[in-house]
């Protein structure tokens, strides 16, 4: 009984059918896995955004510069005089 | 080819490619053809889902007008496929490992308790085997541990223990296994591609050609210190050749015209010609994977450090249980200290651990030929340059020619050529090229020819004696005198060049000033090399004191040795190693490679001679200097991280066993906090050990601008 044609049969399908399950599963694994690493790229686009934010809203230490310019008036001043 | 957008956030988007299958080469050729594309920094295509992740740096709309114009015809006339790509064995690991644990959870859903049962002790066997086996050596190891754990499970009725105890273990193994695969595959890709051409010589002519288009009968020309890339009898010269990757046996044998050699054997001297009698085949990359799987190196282990770790756990676990029990005289209380497995979660994260700080190497394109490598390159504190090739460009130019006593400068060109074409070092192929530029030919004026390994070389033309080399060999080992006349100009020679002189009769004749410009990072890579823990920074190299001392003083070196002989690398290298320091040896030559084999990690760099790289314990591909700072600090992370894992484990199980002890915690509630602990550890150990920022903020190059921009910015104020 068991090892009639019809039995070989049985088992091919079952064989074949466990082999269907097997990529199914591998496939929702890697479907899974995109999943995962989508909401892993938006959540560090989100933290980016939110570091870009933080870094805008600092006022720049820009003494050096107004020095600079302030520098550059006097200079142009005494040329011109 | 039409693709559908699944997702996008800035500067990545996924895509699912129209078509109704996709092979495992077509997704190899579809990321070649995405990443051979401008402005696709990553790619990763999924063959089950069809799906495409690419990031990106350029404009969205480039992208996809990029992608609508993809074919696979198209794209397999355009790109080189990878010859070997690890796609199947990733698929077959992954694969592994899910049905690892959904077979483990499935079992213990579906499966009736008694057919588990049965099961479970069948495959407990080989595990009291191995614990068996050990003691036998008289050796308390992991595995007497885990052979206990699940014995005593098992005795005690406990089969839930027992099995996840295996199970745990199987996945570590898995991993390890994997990983091992993983280091094998890339090394072995990357030495498969780096022989791809070879000179090929057609009557008086040589010509540069890609290995695949060579065929049977042609005459193909191998140089000093170059990998046969086929198979081939030998018609010209005398070769000392080195066949360890074929059998095993690392001394040179000599070979003849006439006789046979075979591709992946080394040309460690003298340079042939050899007719082809094989065409290239899938054959070498074989036959590759074959001698890097052979080597000891990688056999030694990746997580050599993990298992010593785990192995020093034992006495204190089995102690603890018995500890346990003399207190409680309560058999599942000690049973309890046991199954608190400490190996299950060292031997799941440590692989984990070396395999992603591997990978990620790999893709700086740096090659760690074993997890101990990183472990010896975080503990070393001496690091040894070879200066030719590594500290400099490996591409030394002749810049002056200094005759003396009325010699003409051409002439004496001319003779040092003659004299320095029979030798193969970089210096020696320097004074060719130079004279070959000026247009100096000669016919052979000289009669035999005497080599004196890493000092020169002696002759005899017209009868007198003719010497050539270091300034160590032509004064003090030929008495060479210098003419009173031209003491002037030998006193006047630049420090900063190296000197080559040439002797004809026992005066000085000339000297040849040779200038190997040091590459533009060393500085900056040995000033960061000293800011991570490096005491010692050596450079050894063939050139005078004189020259060695200027770059020493210049690059801020610990110690220089000039004027030393291969053999003299090595000696030294054995000498720091019993004062206890853990050595560096970076180099790329043929003559570096008992230094490179001796040291505690030899490191080839860039495109140095095959046998250099074959022999180091990493290979670094970049030309880059800079990249040693990035490995030093990547395995001083992963050690890190390694250390913080162990104590972790301890810390968090020894916990788990003093509330099962006090039996504060039932088994069922500690055996899920330490599975769930042992897989949090898993996958935080996946993480990246250098994120960018960080990477960016360590890398010197920034640093530099920054200062440059500020130094300008202060001399502007100024002005």
């Amino acid at each position: 009984m068991l090892a009639s044609k019809d039995a070989k049969k049985a088992y091919t399908h079952v064989t074949a059918a466990a082999l269907r399950c097997k990529d199914e599963v591998m496939r929702n694994v890697d479907v899974v896995q995109e999943n995962c690493s989508d909401i892993l790229a938006d959540a560090k686009a989100i933290n980016e955004a939110r570091a870009a934010k933080t870094a805008e809203a600092v006022i720049e230490d820009a003494s050096e510069e107004v020095a600079f310019d302030a520098a550059e008036a006097v200079i142009e001043d005494a040329a011109e005089s | 080819m039409r693709f559908y957008i699944l997702h996008e956030s800035p500067g990545r988007i996924r895509l699912r490619a129209d078509v109704k299958s996709m092979s495992l080469e077509q997704a190899d050729l579809l990321e070649a053809w995405l990443l051979s594309q401008s402005g696709v920094n990553q790619v990763s295509v999924h063959e089950r889902t069809f799906s495409v992740t690419v990031i990106y740096e350029n404009d969205r709309a480039a992208i996809c007008r990029m992608l609508a114009g993809f074919s696979f015809e198209k794209a397999a006339s355009q790109t080189q496929p990878l010859a070997h790509s690890s796609r199947a064995m990733n698929r077959k690991f992954k694969e592994k490992l899910v049905c690892l644990v959904l077979c483990h959870y499935a079992r213990r859903l579906f499966l009736p308790a008694p057919v588990r049962r049965v099961l479970g002790i069948i495959r407990s066997i080989p595990r009291i085997f191995y614990a068996l086996k050990a003691l036998a050596h008289r050796r308390l190891t992991v595995e007497v541990l885990d052979g206990i754990a699940i014995g005593v499970s098992l005795l005690t009725g406990d089969y839930p223990t027992a099995s996840s105890v295996r199970f745990l273990l199987r996945v570590g193994e898995t991993l390890e296994e994997w990983t091992h695969k993983r280091s094998v595959d890339n090394l072995a890709r990357s030495m498969a591609l780096q022989v791809d051409k070879v000179w090929r010589r057609n009557g008086s002519v040589q010509k540069q050609m890609p290995l695949s288009d060579v065929v049977p009968g042609d005459l193909i020309v191998i140089h000093t210190g170059h990998v046969l890339p086929l198979d081939g009898i030998i018609e010209e010269g005398e070769v000392m050749i080195n066949q360890a990757s074929l059998t095993g046996e690392s001394v040179p044998v000599a070979k003849s015209p006439g006789t046979a050699v075979y591709a992946g054997s080394v040309v460690e001297e003298g340079n042939c010609v050899v007719r082809v009698t094989a065409a290239t085949g899938g054959n070498r990359y074989d036959r590759i994977v074959r001698m890097i799987e052979e080597s000891e190196r990688l056999k030694s282990g990746v997580e050599v450090h993990a298992s010593s770790l785990a192995d020093k756990l034992v006495p204190w676990c089995l102690a603890g249980s018995a500890l346990t029990w003399l207190l409680t005289r309560n058999i599942s209380r000690a049973v309890s200290v046991l199954m608190v497995d400490f190996s299950c979660a060292l031997k799941l994260s440590m692989p984990i651990s070396v395999l992603s700080a591997m990978s990620e190497a790999g893709r700086r394109k740096i090659t760690v030929k074993g997890g101990k490598f990183m472990e010896k390159l975080s503990e070393s504190d001496t690091v040894i340059f070879d200066k030719t090739g590594t500290l400099t460009n490996a591409c030394p130019t002749v810049v002056k020619v200094q005759p003396f006593h009325n010699e003409n400068a051409d002439e004496m060109l001319r003779i040092a050529a003659c004299l320095e074409e029979h030798f193969p070092h970089p210096v020696a192929n320097a004074v060719v090229r130079a004279a070959k530029e000026r247009g100096l030919e000669h016919s052979e004026m000289h009669s035999e020819i005497e080599y004196v390994v890493a000092h020169g070389i002696a002759t005899k033309i017209n009868g007198k004696r003719t010497v050539i080399g270091s300034g160590h060999f032509v004064f003090e080992d030929e008495n060479v005198t210098i003419l009173p006349e031209d003491q002037p100009r030998f006193d006047a020679l630049s420090d900063a060049l190296s000197w080559l002189y040439l002797s004809i009769g026992g005066t000085l004749s000339a000297a040849i000033g040779i200038s190997d410009p040091l590459h533009p990072e060393a500085k900056r890579t040995i000033e960061a090399l000293h800011g991570e823990n490096i005491e010692k920074i050596v450079m050894l190299t063939g050139d005078n004191k004189k020259a060695a001392k200027a770059i020493a003083k210049q690059l801020g070196l610990d110690e220089t040795l000039a004027e030393v002989l291969p053999e003299d690398k090595a000696s030294y290298i054995s000498a720091e190693q019993t004062e206890g320091r853990t050595v560096i040896m970076i180099g790329d030559g043929i003559n570096d490679t008992p230094a490179l084999s001796l040291a505690d990690v030899g490191i080839a760099v860039g495109n140095g001679a095959v046998i250099a790289r074959e022999i180091a314990d990493v290979t670094i591909a970049a030309d880059d200097l800079t990249e040693l700072v990035y490995l030093k600090q990547l395995s001083d992370r992963l050690m890190r991280r390694i250390h913080g894992n162990y104590r972790f484990v301890i810390g968090f199980n020894g916990v788990l066993i003093l509330f099962g002890a006090l039996g504060l915690l039932t088994p069922a509630v500690s055996a899920l906090l330490h599975n769930t602990s042992t897989l949090l550890l898993g996958l935080h150990s996946m993480t990246e050990l250098m994120p960018s920022a960080k990477l960016a903020a360590l890398m010197p190059l920034t640093e530099d601008n920054d200062k440059e921009r500020k130094a300008r910015k202060v001399s502007y104020n100024e002005t």
